[in-house]
């Protein structure tokens, strides 16, 4: 091997990289020729001098600080972070679009309803059904549910105006004659509107009954139920706009006997769980596969009530329960039916009417 | 102690006294490395704050799953090149054969025993005046494999390039950095013929 070729391979010798051949080779060389001796020697000084640091500077001491200061403006990481990445803001932006479009019937909902209080109500089909619980002891209370996915409560005999009374999670309204005196003192009665009130002032000396019913209105599409079904004999005779509820009134064709249907929007019923007035409901007994309807029983429910298919004359003349089904987390309606019949009459009544949603 | 892979995942947490910790372990070495690029020292200290500044922007980024020491580095010397040119300084990082060609060493040269011509300090001086006039190309493959004491396949992983070219540009920066000594030492009339041989 000559100079140049060493020389070639001497940076690789100091650092030890070569093969033991080329090594032997090398060291050969190097023994006899003073040049290649003093180049390596060269090489073996480059190569400390290279590895030694001392000729950098200290940093000034506030270095960190001052870069923690500049960082510290803008220390939302996180909020940086997106802000960085569109793909970021494209997935948002799609996520806000289904979000919207899963719920847009609610939404759409919501504002059908503010413009329902201008226009008439136009009845739009569900799978309503009437449900209903006729109380016992002369009391004439009822539950209808529009829906299929509806919220039902089947009342009993509590009265608003005593909450100690004996059933705890019962909300429902009622009345018959020995305490028509007292509805207008009720909460519920303050529900009602002012039409259906003055329609029954006339008409509450005896044998008054009314069924509450409260429902949801349910599929993606509705809005204000509309009774449907509703016997032959009843003819409605006027229906009457609220800011916060639809009043249908009907007559009966045979002794001009009133019944009011009273669709009250219940949006501080939203949302999960049953407002009942004394016990509380887990929400979750309520968070039901739309598909897997069910009758969810409270604590004192009877045998029959575990029937997915809950029949209203299964349940009509029964003691007084309560029975829930969640379908509609988002908006409910409350539906009270009220007249100046007689108990059997409105039981028959609110299993017979249904409700289309609007 | 904790790592810096996992600093860095309490940085992307929001916390902020992780990232003071980082900066406490790198801001040496990223001077160090921005300090050799530059030579100036208030302009080293303004680009490593940029340095800092700019893993904390990107530093979501970076892969966990891999070592941040490197990570930190590519970005200093990036930055320091950038700034470099924003100076309008000459700054290439190819390793063209016509642009090694001019650092070849010339055979031309001899070399009497080095301890014998100069001190052990001013040979220092020497060769650190010789890095500072290396192109960034080779001051970068200097610094990293020197200074920064980085193997060949972690100055791969750095610079985004193969291993092997890792060695062909460790060799020509080498010869580029000897080229400029002995001319230093030609010019002082030190260097001599080289043997016929």
């Amino acid at each position: 091997m000559n100079c140049q070729q060493i020389n070639h391979y001497l940076l690789d010798y100091s650092e030890g990289n070569v093969s033991p051949p080329l090594r032997d080779a090398i060291e050969e060389h190097l023994s006899q020729c003073e040049y290649c001796r003093n180049n390596y020697k060269l090489t073996l000084i480059e190569n400390e001098i290279l590895r030694e640091k001392i000729d950098i500077p200290e940093l000034s001491e506030n270095f960190t600080s001052r870069v923690i200061q500049a960082i510290v403006p803008s220390h939302a990481y996180s909020f940086r972070r997106q802000r960085k990445k569109p793909l970021a803001w494209v997935a948002a932006c799609v996520a806000l679009i289904a979000l919207v479009g899963i719920h847009w019937p609610q939404i759409s909902n919501a504002f059908i309803w503010i413009d329902s209080k201008n226009m008439a109500c136009v009845g739009q089909e569900t799978q309503a059904g009437p449900r209903l619980n006729a109380g016992q002891n002369g009391f004439n209370t009822g539950q209808l549910s529009g829906a299929k996915d509806s919220e039902i409560i089947v009342g009993s005999k509590l009265d608003y105006g005593n909450k100690d009374n004996t059933n705890k999670s019962s909300r429902i309204i009622y009345n018959d004659a020995a305490t028509t005196n007292h509805i207008a003192d009720r909460k519920e009665q303050k529900e009602v509107s002012r039409s259906a009130a003055k329609s029954w002032k006339n008409s509450t000396e005896d044998n008054k009954s009314s069924a509450a019913v409260k429902t949801p209105s349910s599929s993606a599409s509705d809005s204000i139920p509309v009774p449907v079904d509703v016997p032959p004999e009843y003819q409605l005779v006027e229906v009457e706009k609220h800011p916060d509820e639809f009043v249908y009134q009907y007559q009966r064709k045979t002794d001009q006997a009133r019944v009011a249907i009273i669709v009250k929007d219940s949006m501080d019923q939203m949302m999960y769980g049953l407002k009942t007035e004394e016990s509380s409901v887990n929400p979750q007994q309520f968070a039901l596969p739309e598909e897997d309807k069910q009758y969810l029983s409270m604590a004192d429910t009877g045998p029959n009530e575990n029937s997915p298919d809950m029949k209203a004359k299964e349940m009509a003349p029964q003691v007084p329960e309560e029975r829930s089904i969640k379908v509609n987390k988002y908006k409910h309606f409350d539906i009270t039916i009220r007249g100046n019949i007689d108990a059997d009459e409105l039981t028959r009544l609110a299993l017979a009417v249904n409700f289309q949603s609007k | 102690m904790i790592s810096d892979e996992m600093l860095a995942a309490q940085i992307l947490r929001g916390e902020i006294s992780a990232f003071e910790e980082l900066v406490n372990r790198y801001k040496n070495s990223v001077f160090a490395i921005v300090y050799r690029m530059t030579g100036q020292y208030q302009e080293a200290e303004d680009i490593s704050q940029d340095v800092f500044l700019t893993v904390y922007q990107k530093l979501y980024q970076f892969d966990q799953s891999k070592k941040f020491g490197p990570w930190i580095h590519r970005i200093a010397i990036n930055t320091c090149i950038s700034a470099l040119r924003k100076k309008n300084k000459v700054v290439t990082l190819n390793f063209d054969e016509t642009y090694i060609q001019q650092y070849e060493v010339d055979c031309h040269y001899t070399y009497d025993d080095p301890e014998k011509m100069f001190e052990r300090k001013e040979l220092r001086a020497n060769i650190e005046k010789a890095i500072n006039e290396l192109p960034d190309s080779y001051k970068t493959i200097i610094l990293l494999r020197y200074q920064m004491d980085y193997n060949n396949q972690e100055i791969a992983d750095i610079l985004e390039i193969s291993k092997e070219n890792v060695e062909v540009k460790v060799h020509r920066a080498r010869k580029a950095l000897r080229k400029i000594i002995l001319k230093r030492w030609n010019e002082r009339g030190q260097a001599h013929e080289l043997p016929a041989n």
